[in-house]
């Protein structure tokens, strides 16, 4: 999704461009727990969403949203003009000129994009809490919900999931900065 | 010979200005045009609404009787090469030059004979899987160059790509690139402002000058007679003097010159004679085509100004006595005259421009 808004924006240019780019930079001035509680206010018509997993995702999707777009837009506006148009003279239509120039070009952008939006995803507390049903919980939310019951095993269980959400974090972060490097690098090679 | 490409009344606006006004030219089949202009004149525009990256605002373009309007760029079998190579960074040698191919749907081995042959022919014999990022400047140019021959397109568009180069590189890729070219008897229109190299490329040179297309015409001719007084001055020819700008001296030799015309002498028809020495300067004077017949044409009294040499010959400011001052230039065979010196000048022919 912040993939197709960073695409949109990427094409436009002059002052509707930064007023669009403020907006969707939003989700993050806003405090989490009203988004949550935002969601399932407006989402209960016409399609009632409210309790289902697919809440959870949208809600996610939002807050991880600004992040994705923080990071496709310089790499999606680095990819030198010519390179299209290089493609479309060689008998490329605008798709595949995309498909085959630039989404390459700014594949390592997307990871990070991704990984990003994952990192933020794993930590989001706020919103998941609102929209998280009791049989399916995210992390962050379980980890609260085993100490808000005192007793020792749920003790260790809220332990066991710490330590989990901090090695996939510290993971993803690893992988962040190998593939910052690879954009540094230019872009890494075909085939 | 065949026309391929005709150009009609082609005008483009960037904003308040016009870039383009009322272009129109014909190309026929095999033929290179050079386009040369300044920077800011249009020429990388014409180029771009060729290959359909950008559409005129009035005007037409045909290839091959076809009108190209309606067609985007990637069905116009347009090729172009630009400034900085534009190769793909995230494929190799061999990838880019098969790039085309691939768009044409051609078979895989197919176009490995084929990016091979356009490898072998830009001189790059083998260097199928070598990395773009870790090639030369004028190795970049030649895979570009390889990757836009490669699907065999019916026009060759060339926007300045050596201009980025050194001196030494830039002459022999031009050499190269002219033997290409015609090696495959491609039609082209290669974009520069280097003078050199559009006189070398092309077989016809079009000037482009603020929008307009001032002249086109092959370069022998353009450069015995620019025709007009902008493109004498574009070429940076150094004796061209507008009506109200000549001399009264030097009009008195042009009693028929017309008001709005002018004149260039051109430097290697200046001849000195030192004071002192004996002989008889023979010169004709008169403007190019009405020759007046040979006399012994009047002559001026000078003093040498600056010599500079250029390797090839010298060029030396001779300023009169009547107070403006003209550029010669000598044969390094003979030693010019000092700084200083009194000399007669003669001067055996000039040219009319309009």
């Amino acid at each position: 999704m912040g993939l197709c808004a960073a695409l949109f924006l990427s094409g436009r240019d002059s002052r509707f461009r930064a007023v669009t780019e403020s907006l969707f930079m939003l989700p993050l001035a806003t405090s989490a727990v009203p988004l949550g509680l935002g969601f399932i206010l407006a989402l209960h018509w016409p399609l009632d969403l409210r309790g289902t997993p697919l809440l959870v995702i949208l809600a996610h999707s939002l807050v991880g949203f600004p992040f994705v777009m923080r990071v496709l837009l310089p790499a999606l506006r680095s990819v030198p003009r010519d390179l299209r148009e290089a493609a479309t003279t060689l008998g490329a239509s605008p798709w595949t000129s995309w498909w085959r120039v630039e989404l390459p070009l700014v594949l390592p952008a997307v990871g990070v994009a991704a990984l990003f939006a994952f990192t933020v995803s794993l930590g989001e507390f706020g919103a998941s809490l609102f929209a998280v049903r009791p049989e399916l919980a995210t992390l962050p939310v379980s980890i609260y919900r085993y100490l808000s019951h005192p007793g020792p095993l749920n003790y260790a269980k809220a332990m066991a999931m710490g330590v989990w959400l901090m090695i996939m974090t510290a993971g993803s972060f690893w992988l962040i900065s190998r593939l910052m490097g690879l954009m540094r690098a230019g872009g890494a090679q075909d085939e | 010979m065949r026309i391929l490409l005709e150009v009609k009344d082609l005008e483009k606006w960037h904003g308040p200005l016009k870039t383009l006004d009322g272009v129109s030219l014909c190309l026929a089949e095999g033929e290179i045009l050079t386009l040369l202009g300044p920077s800011g004149g249009g020429k990388t525009t014409l180029l771009r609404i060729l290959a359909g990256l950008e559409n005129p605002d009035a005007g037409w373009v045909r290839l091959s009787g076809l009108d190209l309007g309606p067609l985007l760029p990637h069905q116009r079998g347009v090729g172009l090469v630009f400034q900085d190579a534009a190769l793909f960074p995230h494929l190799h040698v061999g990838a880019n030059v098969a790039f085309g191919l691939r768009m044409a749907g051609m078979a895989k081995r197919d176009i490995r004979d084929r990016v091979g042959e356009m490898l072998d022919l830009v001189g790059l014999s083998g260097m199928e899987r070598r990395r773009v990022n870790g090639l030369s400047g004028g190795e970049r140019q030649r895979v570009a160059l390889a990757r836009s021959l490669a699907p065999s397109p019916k026009l060759l568009l060339l926007d300045e790509p050596l201009a980025a180069l050194d001196r030494n590189l830039r002459e022999r890729l031009a050499r190269d690139l002219r033997w290409i070219l015609k090696k495959r008897g491609l039609t082209a229109i290669f974009v520069t402002h280097d003078q050199e190299e559009a006189f070398f490329l092309g077989d016809r040179i079009a000037v482009l000058l603020e929008g307009r297309l001032v002249r086109m015409d092959t370069p022998e001719i353009l450069s015995m007679n620019p025709g007009s007084l902008a493109v004498a001055r574009f070429l940076g020819e150094p004796n061209v003097f507008s009506a109200e700008e000549l001399p009264p001296v030097l009009r008195a030799f042009f009693p028929d010159l017309p008001a709005d015309a002018g004149l260039l002498i051109r430097p290697e028809r200046v001849r000195l004679l030192e004071d002192g020495m004996q002989g008889q300067g023979v010169g004709i004077l008169g403007t190019e085509g009405e020759k007046k017949g040979e006399k012994t044409s009047p002559w001026l009294w000078a003093r040498v100004g600056e010599r500079r040499f250029f390797g090839a010959f010298f060029r030396v400011d001779l300023y009169f006595d009547a107070g403006f001052t003209l550029t010669s230039r000598l044969p390094v065979s003979v030693l010019p005259p000092e700084q200083g010196r009194r000399v007669r000048v003669f001067l055996e022919q000039a040219c009319l421009l309009h």
